[in-house]
């Protein structure tokens, strides 16, 4: 869902890439913490759904 | 020459603005950014800068001390101006009542409609870049970046307003004066620009605390880990937790993301909690920091970034940082490093980029 924002927020431009990964940090996802393997925590889940929507997006 | 830097004390703002025309006379100023110390502002330095200078967009905000190439003052008016050479157009916005919740999806489509729309900004993006002056009373900047940044690409780089003796704090835009009110510039530049962050701190601790418990609006921290966030504080340093407040200047607090550190510094112990300067979402991670050397710091990170001669840089530099550069007196060697290029700077209560942080240094570099 992570990278499903980024990338299409940024669609390509890697500053743009690089200041959205920043700008969901500080909304409070610790994106490093987590891995494509990573088992899902449903709160999290819904945080990253809520924050996708505020960028117009559907993760 | 596309930007210009200068220094002004006066008896009053209409003084001032009578020394900037007679400084500036002969070049056509698109926009001019000016940081007054509070003194000023019961003359209202924006009307009389609009006065002055009818044909360029004008923004600003009230400052504790100002800086201005080479030089630290304090009761003046640093201003930069810049013409079509450096800035080919710029978009003023003023937000008001920051403290409530604000919509900001309208001023920044507005913003983007003024150049062109989202396309030509995301297309160009190496030409646009904002610039966020903040009336640091509201204590909203967190919110309001997180919002902006939600809203629009534009990379806003800024500061909250400062205040001197008389503890007044304003922003100003196009000839008025703003309490509770955020200042929006965006910026189509001519050469490009760059961005700079730099905060004089580095991870003291690898380990990483989780924020369980914080009210992001009042900006108070409650819980790491689960555990009163004190004592899990006082764990981290190895002192005794009675002892922490004596840490909160040398160890604050930071995120740190993509290897950037975003740092939170500490107020004071309040209730049941500890009071930031800069309000933590639940969910983040943070470590403890280290304060280290701000002058070499700063020339290490102006070096690594400015390796061409600028047009103009503008220094939105943290106020405790001023304050400690006074006390052990650096002054001078930290402004010897500015004065390498046509600057601006005053001591900011916040610094924005990407989002509010404290104690750093937010640097835009105009090409």
């Amino acid at each position: 869902m992570i990278q499903k924002i980024v990338t299409e927020k940024s669609k390509g431009n890697q500053v743009i890439a690089n200041s959205v990964k920043t700008k969901i940090i500080l909304k409070g996802i610790a994106i490093n913490k987590y891995t494509p393997t990573s088992p899902d925590d449903l709160a999290v889940m819904q945080k990253l759904r809520e924050i996708g929507l505020e960028f117009g997006l559907y993760v | 020459m596309a930007i210009k830097t200068i220094s002004i004390k006066g008896t009053d703002s209409r003084d001032v603005a009578g020394q900037a025309k007679e400084a500036l006379k002969g070049f056509e100023a698109k926009l001019l950014l000016f940081f007054a110390s509070s003194f000023y502002d019961d003359t209202n330095p924006a009307a009389e800068l609009a006065a002055a200078f009818p044909g360029s967009s004008i923004i600003g905000s009230t400052s504790h001390s100002e800086y201005c190439n080479s030089d630290y003052t304090d009761h003046s008016v640093s201003i930069m101006a810049m013409d079509k050479d450096s800035v080919e157009d710029s978009c003023i916005q003023v937000v008001e009542g920051i403290d409530k919740a604000v919509e900001l999806q309208n001023v920044a489509k507005s913003m983007e409609a003024h150049f062109g729309g989202s396309d030509e900004i995301f297309n160009h993006f190496d030409k646009y870049v904002g610039i966020v002056l903040f009336e640091s009373g509201a204590k909203a900047e967190e919110i309001f970046m997180d919002r902006l940044g939600t809203a629009t690409d534009i990379l806003f780089v800024g500061g909250s307003s400062s205040a001197a003796e008389n503890n007044i704090s304003r922003v100003y835009a196009n000839g008025k004066s703003y309490a509770n009110a955020a200042v929006l510039a965006v910026l189509k530049t001519v050469k490009g620009y760059d961005v700079l962050k730099t905060q004089s701190a580095c991870v003291m601790s690898e380990r990483k605390l989780a924020v369980t418990k914080s009210d992001l609006h009042s900006r108070i921290l409650f819980e790491f880990d689960g555990r009163p966030c004190g004592e899990v504080y006082a764990e981290v340093l190895g002192v005794p937790a009675a002892e922490i407040q004596n840490y909160f200047v040398s160890n604050p607090l930071g995120i740190v993301a993509d290897g950037e550190i975003f740092v939170r510094t500490f107020n004071q112990i309040q209730d049941g909690g500890i009071t930031l300067h800069c309000g933590i979402p639940e969910g983040s991670e943070i470590n403890v920091l280290k304060i280290g050397d701000i002058v070499s710091d700063t020339k290490q990170a102006l070096d690594d970034k400015i390796t061409y001669q600028p047009a103009g840089v503008i220094n939105f530099n943290c106020l405790y940082r001023t304050l400690e550069m006074l006390n052990k007196e650096l002054t001078a060697d930290y402004c010897a490093l500015w004065g390498r290029y046509p600057s601006i700077g005053f001591s900011t209560g916040g610094e924005a980029y990407l989002g509010h942080i404290n104690e750093t240094s937010t640097v835009l570099i105009i090409k």
